[in-house]
Parts: C-alpha cells; structure tokens; sequence
C-alpha cells in the first residue's frame, strides 16, 4: 500500500508567488518537513536487511520494485534512539541529489504551503551538529524543521562508515 | 539523428575497427611477420580509412591517408621489401591516422604532421605525388578500385560515392587521378566524332534485379566508345532504413554521340528492358521515339577510350557485392552495402579496371562481417533488465509451489524445473550477447607504450597475453582507465632506462606483461614489469613525512607495498608528465572497487613489480549460494566456495593472538565467524564452515548458521543509492522481496582484519 506523490498533482497548482509546498512528517512529538519535490512516494514500513558496520540511523536496505534504497531512521539521526518500527510506521521515499532513500518517520501529516519568506534560518543549535535542519517554519499549531535531507544522507553513507571503522 | 550522421558515425566506428586490425598487421609485420596478407590487411585498412574519409569530407584525413596508403602500396608491390620497411615510422603514422580520426570526429582542428608525411614520403625509391597538391575531397579520394576486397562498410560507400561524384563531375579528366591504371588515354574527341548527340535515361523498374538484369548489362551494350558521358542518378533510392537492397533505384542519364539509328539502340536494349524503362531523345531532333525494337544484337562493344575506361571503373564500383547479395538481410543496418548491394557478381571489368587489387581477399573476415550485427547496447540492457526480472519471479514462484500441498507441487515439479533451466539458459544467452574479448582494450596499449616510451626514452617491449578472454560489456568499458594507469606506472616507475637496465644486468629493453584470464569467476589482469620494483624505503619515508604512517610503526615489506594505492603518494623523483602527480593508483583503486572488483600489488626489489586487477566477469548476475547467519541471509559467489562442511568434523585451534584456525587439507586455514565479522543479528549457531578462496588464492573458512540454497542471482548495486558496503560487493533480492548482501571474501576479510587491529595500520582500507 503505497501513496503515490505526483508532480502532476501539485506542480501545475503551485502558486506563482514564492512559496513553497512542504510535506510534513512526526517523528514523537516533532515535526519535521521537506520539499513536496523531493518525495517520490509514501509507503508503509517494510522489512530492511541491515547493513554491517553502518551508522546507527541507517536501518538498513529495503527492495522498492527491483531499485535497492537504503533506509535512514530520522528518530535515531536526530538523537532520539532507533524507531521501534511497525506496520504502522512509514517511509517516506525521496529523492536526493542523485540517489534515492527512504526516511523512516512515524507518520505523514500534512501537505502545506509555506510563503518563503516565512522560513526563518536554523537557530544553531548545539545537538544538531551535523546540520540536518535546514530552516524552520511556524504554523499555527506546530514548529516544523525543514530538513536538509543530504545531510540526513551523507552522514549514513561511506564516509560516515570509514568514521566510525577507525574510531573502533 | 539524420541519416548522414548516422552514416557518419557508423565510419567512425568502423575506422576504430580499421585501425586496430591496421596497428595489429603492422605490429605484426614489425616482429617479424613476412606473410603477405598482412601488408594487404594493413593497405586495406588505411585505404577504406581514406575511402570513407573522402566521402565526409575529412580532407586532412584523407590527405594523410593518401600519402600513408602510397607507402604501404610499396610494401605491396615490392619495390620495397618487408624486412627493410620502417615500421616504427608507420606505427607512428597509425597513430597519427587515429588522432586524425578522432579530431575529425569530434570536429576539432586536426594536427598537421608534416614531419611524418615528409618520411612517408622517402619511402620507395620513386618520388611520390605530393599531396600537397591537396585537390578537394571530391575528386582525391577516389581509390584504386580495388574497392571490392576492402571490407565492405561505410568506408566503400564512401569510395562509391566519391567515385560516383568524380566520375560525374568530370568524367574525361577522371582517367588519370589514380584510381585505376588504364593508361590515360586522350579525352575523347566527342566534337570531331561523326554521329548524332542522342540523350539516354535509363529508368528502370524497381524489380530489375529480380529480373537478373544489372545496370552494367543494360549500359554495357551500348558502344563504348560512343559514349560522352554516364550519370548516375541516385536520387531515387530511398533512406537506408527503408531500403530493401533487392530493388533497384539507380537511374541513368547517358550522353552518347552515334551513328547508330534509333531501331539501333532500341535493339541494344531489347533484351533488358522494357520500352518503358528507357527514353531516347535526340538532341538536334528532340524527339522521343517509343517504337517498338526490332534491331538483331550488338557486337561486343570495344573498351578503349577513355571514357570507358570510366565505364568500366564505374561498373566496377557497382560490382563489388556480392557478400552483400548473399546476405541482404543479416546486416540490421545494410546501409553501407546497399547502394552497390544488387548488383550480382564482379566481372572482367573488375579485373581491367582493378588491377591493384590485393590477390586473396580476407574470407574469414568477410564470413564475420557478413553474420555480425551491431545492436544498441541500451537494447541489450533492456532485454538483460527484463531477464534479470524474470531470475526474480522464477524464483519467487519456485518458493510459492514449494509451500502447496504436495499433489499440487508434485503436478507443477517439473513444469517449474524447465522454467528455471529455461530461465538460466536465456539469461546465459543474453549474458553471451554482451560478452566481449579485452582486445578491445588491449589493442589499445601498444600504442601508449610506444608513445611513452619515447617520451619517457625508455625501450619496451610489451607483451600482451590472453587478449580473447571474454568479459561482460559493462566491465570492458572499466578497463581501459585502469589499465593505462597501471601501464603508466609501470613504464615510468617501474622501469629503468636502458644504461640504469644494463649497469644492473639486465637486457636494455624492458618488458612489461599484459596478461588477462579468468580465475574464480573473474577477470584477472595482471601487468608485469621487469624494472626496478617499488622503492619501498622512499615509499615509506614519504607516507611517513604525510602522515599517513605513524613514525614508530612497523610496517611488512607487503604492506609498505600496498601504500602506492594510498591518496596523495608518488614517489617519482621528477614529477613528469606521464605520471607523479600522484592521483594515479589511489584512484585507479577507488574505481576498481565501486566496480566490486580489486587491485592489488607484489613487488620484488630489483626484479619487478606486478599489478593485479580482479574484476567481476559481469556486473548484471552471479550464480551465489545463499546462507543465513542469525537473522539475516546472505550470498556468497559460487565462484568463491570451494567447499562446505560441518564444523563439528573439523578441529578448531586457537592462535596464540586469538585468530581461529582449522586443519583443512593439511593446511592450516584460518576461521572467520560470519556474525562476528558482518555484525548478524539474533543469536548465531554456527555449525557449517564454508572454504571460501580469496583471490590471491589463499584458503579461508568462514563459519555460518545454515545453507539455504545455491540460485542464480541478479546483482543490484548499492552504491547507486547508497554507498561501498565493507564486506559485501553488492546486493540482490531474493525471492521473498527481501534484499540479501552478496559477500565479498577479500573485502570481508580486510573488514575483519580491520576490527581487529589498530586504526593507524587500518590505512589501505580506510585511507
């Protein structure tokens, strides 16, 4: 079961002045939003086979109809501790520069547009040390932390592991 | 893409072809060869080269050609012996051939080699015609017609349309610009002959050929010697993909000055053509006669003037195809072929126009030609894609009948085992598809190392070995990077210069080795050099002042070695510009592993050093025995598993710094835990050990749960989407849906080598 996000639905809707569309996603209490462009679709969780020696947010690699993606837990890159995953639970998939991944999260929220001008910087917060959040937003209800999914990305992938073959 | 581009492009990918057969002939001859047919191979090659050339308009190609193809014609004709023949010249004038090839190809301004062509030029005692005379690429061309034992392609068209072009542009001078050896007789005196000026169009039904009537015949039994002019009106055939070579759209226009009536030339045509196909108009008269023919047979014409010996080139052109006649429809792309393809069988007229003509045409090569066929390589990915789909489902299915009840799965049993030798037998026939020899590569090197060699003033001989091992597609485009790199490093480290060689009693010339097999389901290449070996106190001394060694560490000999694969490290005293820049070897490593291949180096001082490249036979499938440690399943290459066995039966010892070894074959083996190593989940009850060989050829076990099963596997990358994974060179989905690892022996290895030793000494795999 699986929610297909065409650019077909939102692209010829995007309205002329600058805003941006954000798909928002909890993860505990938090809620965090990327770029509608950049998911390719939502689906429920699936089984990954874990890969050795990868760091600890990379969950694994999963089989999107013959494509192998790798899986990042955005509970445990945010420092949270690693997700719990049920059937419950959801990947979002994206793309990122030229790769494709899956981001699991709790649950998907909202689809939502954001003036530009709306999107304040990251305060710098001392825990994000690696600079995974992009921008915030405020809505009426939520804060949400726009991600900045490369560095979600970059962190899990071979430079990370070289990191953390030598530190053992 | 327009049909000429596409024609265009289909030349310069028979040029590639043309000049690696040209540098190999007269490699060939260099070493000695005396046989005939190479220098014939060799004049052809360049001669279809300048053909083509003509025909796209490459005038700076053509002119070099022209010039290189003179000499070669020497050779040939034995004004020049073949031992005394400068090869070394002609080598070098192949290459500069190759670069005028690709500077034509990419549209950049070629270099001009005038020192080259003034060598060409000393060759034979005759003075040659000098090219400088550069006549346009219309008429220059034109070659000898010795056309029909050039290998059809791109490269005759391109003679026939050059031919056609100079023969109708100017048809009376055309006699004496080389391409035939009729003495030039004087143009023929049309004004003073007595006659009538009578206009021919010759317009055929496009079922000629069928008839078994060929233009030669039908212009043949005019009277030569009455003939002003033919033309040759291509303008009816229709693009090449939609050309069926057994239709004939070839249309003539002929100028004759005769004396022959009317009822005459009908009668000429009676047997040939209907009064349809043909109209004869008289210039003063202008008047078309449609009677119908009564006249008896022509005598044999005469062929003495010049304009037929035109003639007779001309039909000489249309002569030679028969291959293409033979075989119109195994070529997918008839193109270059199908302009001349109808016409049946060369003639005498060959002969007389064709004397050059090499005495035994290649019929091996022409066999080749005539059954190969090129397929866009994105189609074989697609069927390969679609394979590889089918690998997944046939064994998803397989899994599914094996949990229905048994009548069912006994019913379904051996329909299902067909499916699957089906199955692997399409995926092998499409795999054998893609495969290719490395000469691809291969030929490739002898001109790098003759070009280094002179830069590098060093002598060298290289050796290539196994040049027909095959190798998927996909891996023969990986090779040319690593192994120029390799050579590179051999011939300006590795090598010492002819006074350094003899001083340390060694013959002056070098030799380096290019060796490709296959063992333990890869392709293994190795270069070897005999030089001087890796200098290992400067190699160390340098990784030291980098960093990248700790000052107190104690290295191997073997590792120190390994440090030339390391970022930023080059050992060369003078930073030349063929290598020391040092980004050679570190990236040539870094490339071969995201291909899940290897590379690897042993060194002897003094004697030699030697770099190995292992790589995988293909990207696309791997035949893998699928084993699960605690939670989780993975696959290690059948190609790697030399046995399996129940660890019970094989005793244990424990090395005095912990590593685990077992007794096998009277060997001391040593043990690896696959859950300690790939970090498995779940609790891990190893109880099979599997004997695994690394590709140095050395002996480990690695300890696993259970054998699920041995399956052909489809391999998907992880680098596309996520990055290297230490341990495993890819992965594949099973047929549950669920990805498993595919183990890779040497890397696992090094993983768990790594874990066990301190960070420092962790370089070759880290750094």
């Amino acid at each position: 079961m699986s929610l297909q996000l065409g650019e077909k639905h939102f692209s010829s809707a995007q309205p002329e002045s600058a805003a941006r569309r954000i798909v928002t996603f909890k993860v505990g209490d938090r809620t965090f939003g990327i770029d509608v462009g950049m998911v390719r679709e939502i689906k429920g969780w699936q089984a990954t086979t874990p890969l050795p020696h990868a760091a600890p947010h990379v969950r694994g690699v999963l089989n999107l109809r013959g494509v192998i993606l790798a899986v990042y837990d955005l509970r445990t890159a945010i420092g949270l501790g690693a997700t719990d995953a049920t059937a419950t639970h959801v990947i979002v998939v994206v793309d990122v520069e030229d790769k494709t991944a899956g981001l699991l999260v709790d649950s998907v929220s909202d689809i939502v547009d954001v003036p530009v001008s709306a999107v304040r910087p990251a305060p710098e917060l001392e825990r994000d040390e690696h600079g995974l959040i992009e921008g915030l937003v405020l809505l009426d209800t939520d804060i949400v932390a726009l991600l900045d999914l490369a560095a979600v990305i970059r962190d899990g992938g071979a430079e990370a592991q070289i990191k953390t073959s030598r530190a053992a | 893409m327009d049909p000429l581009a596409e024609l265009k492009q289909t030349f310069f990918q028979e040029c590639e072809e043309l000049l690696g057969a040209l540098e190999q002939k007269l490699q060939a001859l260099d070493e000695g060869s005396v046989d005939p047919e190479d220098v014939n191979a060799a004049f052809r090659a360049i001669h279809s080269i300048k053909g083509g050339a003509g025909a796209f308009g490459c005038t700076e190609l053509v002119g070099f050609a022209h010039v290189f193809e003179a000499s070669l014609d020497h050779l040939r004709s034995g004004r020049v012996a073949v031992e005394d023949a400068p090869f070394t010249l002609f080598l070098r004038c192949a290459d500069a051939v190759a670069d005028l090839v690709s500077a034509a190809r990419n549209d950049e301004p070629a270099t001009e080699r005038p020192d080259l062509l003034a060598a060409l030029e000393q060759v034979g005692k005759e003075p040659q015609p000098p090219i400088a005379a550069a006549p346009p690429p219309a008429s220059d061309p034109v070659a000898p017609a010795a056309d029909n034992d050039a290998p059809i392609g791109i490269a005759a068209l391109g003679n026939l349309l050059a031919m056609v072009e100079a023969k109708t542009a100017a048809p009376a001078a055309a006699a004496d610009d080389g391409w035939d050896d009729e003495p030039a007789a004087a143009s023929a005196p049309v004004a003073g002959k007595p006659g009538r000026d009578v206009q021919l169009r010759i317009a055929p039904e496009t079922d000629l050929f069928r008839r078994v009537i060929e233009p030669r015949v039908v212009l043949g039994s005019l009277p030569a010697a009455d003939i002003v002019s033919i033309r040759c009106d291509m303008s009816q055939v229709p693009p090449l993909e939609s050309l069926d070579v057994s239709d004939c759209w070839l249309r003539f226009d002929v100028a004759l000055r005769t004396e022959l009536s009317i009822e005459d030339l009908h009668g000429r045509f009676d047997f040939s053509l209907a009064n349809e196909e043909f109209e004869i108009t008289f210039a003063e008269e202008a008047v078309t006669e449609a009677l119908p023919a009564s006249g008896p047979e022509a005598a044999e014409p005469e062929v003495s003037s010049a304009v037929a010996a035109d003639l007779s080139a001309i039909l000489a052109m249309l002569g030679p195809a028969p291959e293409a006649a033979n075989e119109p429809d195994i070529k997918p792309e008839p193109a270059p072929v199908a302009v001349a393809a109808p016409v049946v069988v060369a003639e005498p007229a060959v002969a007389r126009a064709a004397p050059r003509a090499p005495a035994a045409p290649d019929a091996s090569a022409r066999q080749r030609q005539a059954v190969s066929v090129r397929v866009d390589l994105d189609r074989i990915d697609k069927l390969m894609n679609l394979v590889g789909e089918i690998v997944i489902t046939q064994s998803m299915l397989v899994e599914c009948v094996r949990s229905l009840p048994y009548d069912v799965h006994a019913k379904t049993a051996e329909g299902m085992l067909t499916l699957s030798r089906q199955t692997r037998e399409l995926q092998d026939h499409v795999m054998a598809v893609r495969a290719q020899p490395v000469k691809a590569v291969f030929q490739r090197m002898p001109r790098l190392v003759r070009e280094l060699a002179q830069t590098l003033g060093k002598e060298v001989r290289l050796v290539l070995e196994g040049e027909n091992t095959e190798v998927d597609k996909t891996i023969i485009e990986e090779l040319a990077d690593p192994l120029t790199h390799m050579i590179r490093n051999s011939m300006d480290h590795g090598l010492e210069t002819p006074d350094e060689r003899i001083a340390a009693g060694k013959p002056r010339e070098g030799t380096i080795r290019l060796i490709a097999e296959h063992r333990a389901g890869r392709i293994v290449i190795s270069v070897t050099d005999d030089g001087r070996g890796i200098g290992r106190d400067r190699l160390l001394a340098k990784a030291r002042s980098r960093g990248l060694v700790g000052a107190d560490e104690r290295l191997q000999p073997e590792e120190i070695d390994q440090l030339i694969f390391a970022a930023g490290l080059s050992t060369a005293e003078v930073i030349s510009d063929v290598s020391g820049r040092g980004v050679g070897m570190d990236v040539v490593r870094r490339n071969v592993e995201s291909l899940g291949g290897r590379i690897s180096v042993d060194s002897e001082p003094g004697r030699g050093c030697k770099f190995t490249l292992a790589l995988p036979l293909t990207l696309a499938v791997l035949e893998g025995m699928v084993i699960r440690c605690g939670d989780d399943r993975y696959v290690i290459p059948i190609a790697s598993v030399i046995e399996t066995q129940h660890l019970a039966s094989t005793p244990i010892e424990r090395l005095p710094f912990g590593q685990e070894v077992l007794r096998w074959r009277g060997e001391v083996t040593p043990l690896y835990r696959l859950g300690d190593v790939m970090g498995s989940m779940g609790t891990t009850n190893e109880n099979i050990v599997i004997i695994a060989e690394t590709e140095r050829g050395n002996n480990v076990g690695i300890a696993v749960d259970e054998i699920v099963g041995q399956q052909q596997v489809v391999v998907k990358s992880l680098e596309a989407n996520y990055g290297a994974v230490n341990g495993a060179s890819a992965a594949t989905i099973l047929g549950d849906g669920l990805v498993a690892l595919i183990l890779d022996i040497d890397s696992m290895l090094r993983l768990a080598a790594s874990a066990s030793r301190s960070p420092q000494s962790d370089l070759k795999m880290a750094g």
